[in-house]
């Protein structure tokens, strides 16, 4: 109940501002306003404009189903779409749908904009598990540990990649360019970013948006990249990470 | 002139074509406007300097420079796999596999609620087939294979055309221009030694055999080497790597839970990680190699590669003797420079 009066409260706050010349820091989301508090992240990060600093997630949460909340991975098979999947399942989630992936925080906490978290070298043990961990903890995907990392130079394709950027539209929207964004697992390195290193959106591909409240820091990002190459190539990767931003 | 040289109704005929008694000669033969001379012979070098054009634009026609490096990607990519060592390793992971599934099938401890095994049991006699023939055919190209791999890098092929091509054309126009303007000097004897190193070079490189290797094996490939079966390999990890998961974590533990025993399907989930370690790779190296392989296969076919250098190679040389092969006097090689007949006034 009292969601649904702040909710009513921002709209009617959000019209009134828009009737006034509108404040290019509102958020447009009801649901996001309504979730603003006065202890948020802020700190000027509202402005329209890049975001610099640490998108901290949180971690996935899932029980009988698929992922309810915090952030996931899922992947998409051949010939399958984004909405319906077929999406593969991975006999190592935790989740009662195993084609839902929960994703935890890596050492860095989640997502830095404005620079690269990249594999380490070596990037997999003798196992084929991948060693990165700083933007997620290394995740078990069908026995094998996979992990996620930005790199400067692409692992899989050699390409020169646009360091991670996360734009705020200064409405509470996120877009960006994570082309950086690999996924490492048995020995491979998957392009997991939108755009791919060279710009294009192959297949399934879609752009990074999200959500932002600049007030609480409240964050939301998706994308999807479909693999070029390899032993999961045409397969589609299903990225969602949420948390909390926290400006550098 | 000596009584062994050639006459021919024009007149004594040196080796380079027909000369005029008392002429002039030069290396190629008399030179046009001497007293009582006749022309020099140019088809050949029209000839020739037509097949030079020919040799450096047959790569732009057959696209080689865009596909034979691509080729030569394919071949440096497949080399890990195409070894018995690595092959048996596959054929051992098919084994385990295998006998985990008659062990699963046999067992009554995969319920309704497996639904990632009960698939695998039902589905890995055909991906057992499939991938068991996979390879059959790859070790029965090794031999194809190293015999592809043994020839010059894929990228310098068309360069092996272009670069005699060009030279045959170059020395062809010389000639021509020798011919209008002046003797030019060893022409024949280049143009028949470019034509000799076409001839030649399919059997320095053991072309004949191993170029009809390399066609056997594209053709045994192609089956393979398609969007759908590389499809139908990732199909089938996922099969097996999704009942891995459900072994490991919800039917060994249930059945040991019992104190039962599935000894094979142990087998396979202990080797599990090593199974995807070869097979991921493999499967990659595939997907990552159908254009490269479409390239290759686009190609002309392999075993007339040799031909495309010893025909163009033969011609070259009986151009080159056409021309003349003689090598110039010192006496024909000091003669003054022929004088162009006069024109004739216009009335």
């Amino acid at each position: 109940m009292t969601r649904r009066i702040l909710a009513l409260a921002s709209a009617v706050l959000l019209v009134a501002t828009a009737c006034a010349g509108g404040d290019p820091q509102a958020p447009t989301d009801a649901a996001d306003t309504a979730a603003t508090s006065g202890d948020g992240a802020g700190s000027g990060a509202g402005s329209p404009g890049p975001l610099v600093g640490a998108f901290a997630i949180e971690a996935g949460a899932c029980a009988d189903a698929g992922v309810t909340a915090g952030s996931s991975f899922r992947m998409v098979q051949i010939g399958g779409t984004v909405s319906d999947g077929p999406f593969v399942s991975n006999g190592d989630s935790p989740c009662g749908d195993q084609t839902w992936v929960p994703l935890e925080p890596g050492t860095d906490g989640g997502l830095v904009a404005g620079s690269h978290q990249p594999a380490p070298e070596p990037a997999f043990d003798e196992a084929g598990n991948a060693l990165a961990g700083a933007i997620t903890a290394p995740t078990t995907w069908f026995a094998v540990a996979f992990a996620t990392s930005t790199n400067a130079t692409d692992p899989q394709t050699g390409d020169a990649t646009v360091t991670p950027a996360i734009e705020h539209d200064g409405e509470g929207a996120l877009t960006g360019d994570l082309s950086a964004w690999a996924a490492s697992w048995n020995g491979q390195h998957f392009n997991q970013g939108s755009p791919k290193p060279d710009g294009s959106a192959p297949g399934n591909t879609t752009p990074v948006t999200g959500s932002y409240d600049p007030d609480t820091g409240r964050f939301t990002l998706s994308w999807t990249s479909q693999i070029v190459g390899g032993p999961f190539n045409n397969f589609t990767g299903v990225w969602h990470l949420e948390g909390t931003f926290e400006p550098a | 002139m000596t009584a062994d040289e050639p006459v021919t109704e024009d007149g004594p005929v040196a080796a380079d074509g027909p000369v005029a008694a008392d002429g002039p000669v030069t290396e190629d033969g008399p030179v046009e406007g001497s007293a009582g001379s006749t022309s020099v012979r140019r088809w050949p070098l029209v000839g020739a300097l037509a097949l030079g054009i020919g040799l450096v634009l047959a790569p732009v026609v057959f696209q080689m420079f865009t596909r034979a490096p691509l080729g030569g990607q394919m071949i440096d990519e497949f080399a890990p796999f195409m070894a018995e060592d690595e092959l048996g390793g596959f054929g051992d992971h098919l084994a385990t596999i295998d006998a985990a599934r008659d062990e699963l099938a046999a067992s009554d401890a995969v319920g309704p609620a497996h639904t990632a095994t009960r698939r695998f049991v039902d589905e890995w006699p055909d991906i057992h087939t499939s991938m068991g023939g996979m390879l059959s055919d790859i070790r029965a190209n090794i031999d194809n294979y190293r015999a592809v791999a043994a020839l010059p890098p894929f990228p310098l092929f068309p360069w092996f055309f272009v670069v005699p091509g060009l030279l045959a054309a170059v020395i062809a126009a010389a000639g021509l221009r020798a011919s209008h303007d002046g003797p030019a000097v060893g022409v024949g004897r280049a143009l028949a030694a470019i034509g000799v190193g076409l001839v030649l070079a399919p059997a320095v490189f053991q072309m004949f055999t191993r170029a009809p290797m390399g066609g056997r094996m594209i053709d045994q490939f192609e089956p393979l080497m398609t969007e759908a079966r590389v499809a139908e390999m990732q199909t089938s990890f996922l099969t097996i790597g999704g009942a891995e998961g459900e072994l490991r974590n919800r039917v060994l533990p249930e059945v040991e839970a019992a104190r039962g025993q599935l000894p094979a399907t142990q087998a396979f989930v202990a080797a599990w990680p090593s199974i995807g370690n070869d097979m991921a790779p493999m499967i990659g190296a595939m997907a990552d190699n159908l254009d490269n392989f479409a390239a290759v296969a686009a190609l002309p076919p392999f075993p007339l590669f040799p031909w495309f250098f010893v025909i163009p190679g033969l011609l070259l040389v009986g151009l080159a003797a056409a021309h003349g092969l003689r090598v110039p006097t010192r006496a024909a090689s000091s003669a003054p420079p022929p004088a162009r007949p006069a024109r004739k006034a216009r009335p």
